[in-house]
């Protein structure tokens, strides 16, 4: 789905005003909220959908939801309990809204009062001047790539995937297997990646990276493993033993600099193993560039 | 001579008649087994492939009456343009719009029309429930619908019986 065609998840009676216009180019976010107006963002700047005139309706959200869910709520009913539909492009929605606790519990959100379309871009490329950086003889070394929400590690993981797969002059392309759990890096619709992520690249969609990981290893022979968002000690737990099934891992953790990923109680000991011996911080500078820091396993900047 | 011709011609009326309302009632039967085959084939396709109904319409139902088939598909393409906004309107207007190719009666078209709402419930035991509902009150028509076909049999085997005797008795 390009972003033209975004425009059929918006309700009848708004897609005219979307026509031909060039609202999608640099186009990052829209923000749908209930009882206000619909919001483009733009990098550093936003605009209103029609000058902020027009206030969402509680029906123009119920009538999104239904095209956002090709009217099959129930077969989006996992991604409801994380918060977010991935639809075709790769695209993500986010939703907000009434929760439905059962047992402590998110069951699903309904009625759904928030949306957030997260538009989805492949930057090819980013990972390029840091790659070299993590190779020794012919393996690639454990990296976790750490930043702040927002700030591209995913995109970076995914320029990672995707050379590492294709390969290079240097180095030929890898078996690299991805535990997408929550459809970020692949963005699979219906089964199907929407990201390009290399020829030689397998994806387990949907899956916990704890268990998806010990998966790969015994279904896939992967020489090197992806995972996103490692938080948890589980996680860590899998990513160990991949390390010590001759699998290689490259990961990344929400951290803005090497003192937070420190204080992250449950990563110490494997920090002190040396578990990773490569550590990526990228920072997202005022002007929308990204500043890249590259670390060793003593967090001790390499460049 | 006239008698019997006329005889003659009022048993293979009768015949012909009773041959071409037998074969309707056969058809329609076949298409309400059939229906019926759409709503669980539709339910069990979303909730093992767990693929939406546009996709479900267009490429995973395969049914041998061919109106079903077709209309299968018209739904798919309508939602797959997304120019509806609830999903039961548009399985509701497309079966509306061939009631009258499918040779249904005013009941059957009231559940066939109101059936989409089984189909775009919020979770799959809401759909799964009323599907149940559906297919009991569906399962009470067919039983009724069979019960009327037997008792139409009966009337044409013996309107037909009496017509051969009495071209029997003229005959003699």
């Amino acid at each position: 789905m390009n972003l033209c065609e975004l425009r059929l998840l918006f309700p009848m009676h708004l897609r005219e005003e979307l026509q031909g216009k060039d609202w999608e180019k640099g186009l990052e976010e829209i923000r749908v909220r209930i009882g206000q107006p619909i919001e483009f963002t733009y990098g550093d700047c936003s605009k209103y959908f029609m000058d902020g005139t027009y206030c969402v309706t509680n029906n123009d959200i119920l009538e999104m939801f239904n095209y956002i869910s090709s009217y099959s709520l129930y077969a989006y009913q996992e991604e409801l309990k994380q918060g977010f539909i991935t639809i075709e492009g790769g695209h993500r929605i986010g939703i907000a809204g009434q929760a439905t606790v059962v047992d402590g519990k998110i069951e699903g959100i309904f009625p759904v009062g928030f949306l957030n379309f997260r538009i989805a871009h492949e930057k090819k490329g980013v990972a390029k001047q840091i790659l070299p950086l993590l190779w020794e003889e012919n393996e690639i070394k454990n990296t976790l790539v750490m930043s702040a929400p927002g700030a591209g590690k995913t995109t970076f993981l995914r320029d990672c995937i995707r050379t590492l797969s294709s390969g290079d002059e240097k180095h030929l392309g890898m078996k690299v297997a991805v535990v997408d759990e929550r459809s970020e890096i692949a963005a699979c619709y219906h089964g199907e990646p929407q990201n390009d992520l290399g020829p030689r690249t397998d994806v387990l969609d949907g899956c916990s990276k704890a268990e998806g990981i010990l998966m790969l290893i015994r279904s896939m022979s992967p020489q090197i493993i992806a995972v996103d968002e490692l938080g948890l000690e589980q996680d860590f737990f899998a990513v160990e033993q991949a390390a010590n099934c001759g699998s290689r891992v490259i990961g990344t953790i929400h951290a803005g600099s090497v003192d937070e990923l420190v204080k992250k109680p449950f990563l110490e000991k494997w920090l002190e193993h040396k578990l990773f011996q490569r550590f990526v911080q990228i920072e997202k500078q005022s002007d929308g560039t990204r500043r890249i820091t590259l670390f060793d396993e003593n967090l001790e900047c390499i460049c | 001579m006239l008698k019997i011709l006329g005889c003659s011609l009022i048993l293979s009326a009768s015949l012909g008649l009773a041959f071409c309302i037998q074969k309707e009632m056969k058809e329609h039967l076949f298409f309400l087994y059939e229906f019926r085959k759409l709503l669980v084939d539709i339910n069990y396709e979303a909730k093992y492939s767990m693929q939406t109904m546009e996709l479900i319409f267009l490429y995973r139902i395969r049914s041998r009456d061919e109106q079903i088939q077709y209309i299968c598909k018209e739904i798919g393409n309508v939602l797959m343009e997304k120019k509806e906004r609830d999903g039961s309107a548009v399985w509701h207007d497309t079966w509306k719009k061939y009631r009258k190719e499918l040779g249904v009666c005013t009941e059957e078209a009231e559940i066939i029309e109101g059936a989409g709402e089984i189909f775009f419930g919020k979770s799959m035991e809401e759909n799964k429930n009323a599907l149940e509902l559906l297919l009991e009150r569906w399962n009470e028509w067919i039983a009724m619908w069979q019960k009327e076909r037997r008792e139409k049999q009966k009337v044409y085997q013996t309107t037909c019986v009496m017509c051969g005797l009495i071209l029997i008795i003229l005959l003699v």
